[in-house]
């Protein structure tokens, strides 16, 4: 067998060229896998972690938008809200797009000071957190390195000149946000009385449902749900993101495999007579077809490896999607979906080579070599 | 060929002993290819029985036929049909891959029958980098790699100038002493009968012994 697979890798250095242009087809498909499958995995993963980081137990908000941040509901609702039984605490968030300095369409999210460390988690690393309602903001700590941003600096939100007094660390997307206080932000983004989301925490547990039920008897015009299912009701639209990229991939493969299947049946035609010589010389069927699905085999496994390789090197890069409209991340390196790209390309070039197998295990010596 | 039906042979009649050195002559479309197909396990008849030993090779299956040919004969072609980009003795270990010897037996005895045909300083050297004599010599060497009971050569000096011709069949000559195995060859030149022990005429299809040629 060892023998087969040295000859298999011999042919294919014999036949540089073309198999390279095989192999570059193979890593094309593989980046195209690899870029689209990490798209959707991040697109999922920001998406369910960032709403699962939202805090509180129960969300409220507008009903009808795509996600709970953009949409308007009454601010006046957390007082009637407090009065449920079993809530412990709620807390009107304003998140909106917004220029901040030079950059625009970044997430800016107003929040009540004495609220936030009830409902977020999170460690100062320069100053401290906003603690009155004056006009003054903290910052994420990756939006404040790409700004370059410290405590004492202005920064302009909006239009409005204000002073960061801190940078904070939360290890979720919200590193990349600006936090001003509450009535500030509804001033600047004329939000006067009203909210993006109503955060809500229980003294129990397990009277949760409890107040759901209440709150969506009194609230029947606003969406309610437990935090944690935030994510599930986004889905429909996630599942639509994996369909058509899967589609693309698909796509992808199946051009793939016919362009493989053609270069090997080309290859078939020109290499007849070599296959001819090596029955006449004893090679039978069973050794013509390892001898060709390991090559085949191979390229599939120098396009995966390439086609892998490139797509770190884009990683690397540092390639930026929009996961709200506001705030950017970065593709994630999942490294399972490299395993998947690379066992993809050894498997359809192995396919592909099926049909090109059984047309050179038919080749009959006596046939190819009648001419010389 | 194609929806006609040709015979390329008719009513043959071949015993060959061990040891022989048979030398077939006929024109161009005589059947001196498809009489070699035949002996050699590459093509069935349509009628009649082919021997070797004592097992009859006849209407086997493609697998059948590999393993008889991996086994009991060589091949040697006019135009060498050495494969291509590979060295000298990886050309000549090829039967021996097929036969699944072991690698250093293998290439051991590469070296030895290399050196049995003068190209021992030729080892790594690749079809095209050969002159058309050591090439023919690659082959030859080649087709004894696994110890055939018969080689078969079909017009294995057409493609060589006279010096080369000579040297080949002089080289075949000592071979078939050395070795004892039987060889057989076809060609359209007549002076190579006289190194022959066997000679037959093929002549549209029709086999007929005859002398050699002095």
């Amino acid at each position: 067998m060892l023998e087969i697979l040295t000859m298999a890798l011999q042919n294919i250095t014999r036949r540089a060229l073309r198999n390279s242009l095989t192999v570059v087809g193979l890593a094309v498909f593989v980046m195209i896998f690899v870029l689209i499958t990490s798209f959707t995995f991040t697109v999922q993963s920001q998406v369910s972690e960032s709403l699962s980081d939202l805090g509180g137990e129960i969300t409220l908000w507008s009903q009808g938008a795509l996600l709970p941040y953009f949409g308007e509901i009454p601010e006046n609702y957390t007082a009637r809200i407090e009065q449920i039984e079993y809530v412990e605490n709620a807390s009107p968030q304003i998140a909106r797009i917004s220029s901040v300095d030079s950059q625009d369409l970044r997430l800016v999210f107003g929040l009540n000071p004495p609220d936030i460390s009830l409902f977020y988690t999170y460690t100062m690393v320069e100053g401290a957190m906003i603690d009155t309602n004056e006009s003054k903001a903290v910052l994420g700590y990756l939006f404040a390195d790409f700004l370059k941003k410290h405590n004492g600096d202005n920064i302009t939100v909006d239009g409005h000149v204000m002073p960061v007094v801190g940078v904070f660390k939360t290890d979720t997307w919200m590193d990349n946000v600006v936090i001003i206080p509450f009535s500030v932000a509804q001033d600047n983004f004329s939000l006067s009385g009203r909210a993006s989301i109503i955060m809500v925490t229980v003294t129990d547990l397990a009277q949760i449902d409890f107040v759901l039920s209440e709150i969506r008897t009194e609230f029947p015009d606003v969406s309610v749900s437990k935090s944690q299912e935030a994510a599930s009701r986004l889905a429909p639209l996630m599942s639509s993101i994996s369909l058509v990229s899967y589609t693309f991939s698909t796509i992808a493969g199946i051009a793939c495999f016919f362009g493989v299947t053609n270069v090997m049946l080309t290859g078939i035609i020109e290499r007849s007579r070599e296959i001819g010589i090596l029955k006449a010389l004893g090679a039978g069927g069973g050794d013509v077809t390892r001898m060709m699905l390991y090559e085949s085999a191979a390229l599939g496994a120098l396009g995966g490896f390439l086609g892998c390789l490139v797509s770190i090197i884009i990683f690397l890069q540092g390639m930026l999607i929009p996961i709200t409209s506001a705030s950017v991340v970065a593709i994630q390196i999942f490294p399972e979906v490299f395993f998947y790209g690379f066992t993809l390309s050894i498997v359809i070039s192995t396919l592909a080579a099926l049909y090109p197998v059984w047309r050179a295990v038919r080749v009959r010596p006596h046939e190819v070599l009648k001419f010389g | 060929m194609g929806k006609i039906d040709v015979p390329a042979l008719n009513r043959v009649n071949l015993d060959v002993e061990k040891g022989d050195f048979i030398v077939i002559q006929g024109p161009s479309g005589s059947g001196k290819t498809t009489l070699l197909n035949l002996l050699g396990a590459l093509d069935n008849p349509t009628s009649g029985e082919v021997w070797i030993e004592d097992t009859n090779i006849t209407r086997r299956k493609e697998g059948g036929l590999s393993q008889i040919r991996r086994r009991k004969i060589g091949f040697v072609f006019q135009f060498y049909n050495l494969i291509p980009k590979m060295p000298a003795i990886d050309n000549v270990q090829l039967p021996m891959i097929f036969a699944k010897t072991p690698r250093a037996v293998r290439r051991e005895k590469a070296v030895k029958l290399l050196k049995a045909v003068s190209l021992e300083h030729r080892l790594q050297h690749e079809p095209s980098e050969l002159s058309a004599g050591e090439q023919q010599r690659v082959a030859i060497a080649r087709a004894l790699a696994n110890d055939p009971i018969i080689v078969l050569m079909d017009e294995p000096t057409g493609n060589l100038d006279d010096e080369n011709t000579q040297n080949i069949m002089s080289l075949l000559e000592g071979l078939n002493k050395e070795t004892k195995q039987t060889f057989i060859l076809t060609t359209h030149n007549i002076s190579l009968t006289k190194y022959a022990n066997k000679v037959y005429f093929l002549h549209n299809g029709s086999l007929t012994s005859g002398p050699k040629n002095a």
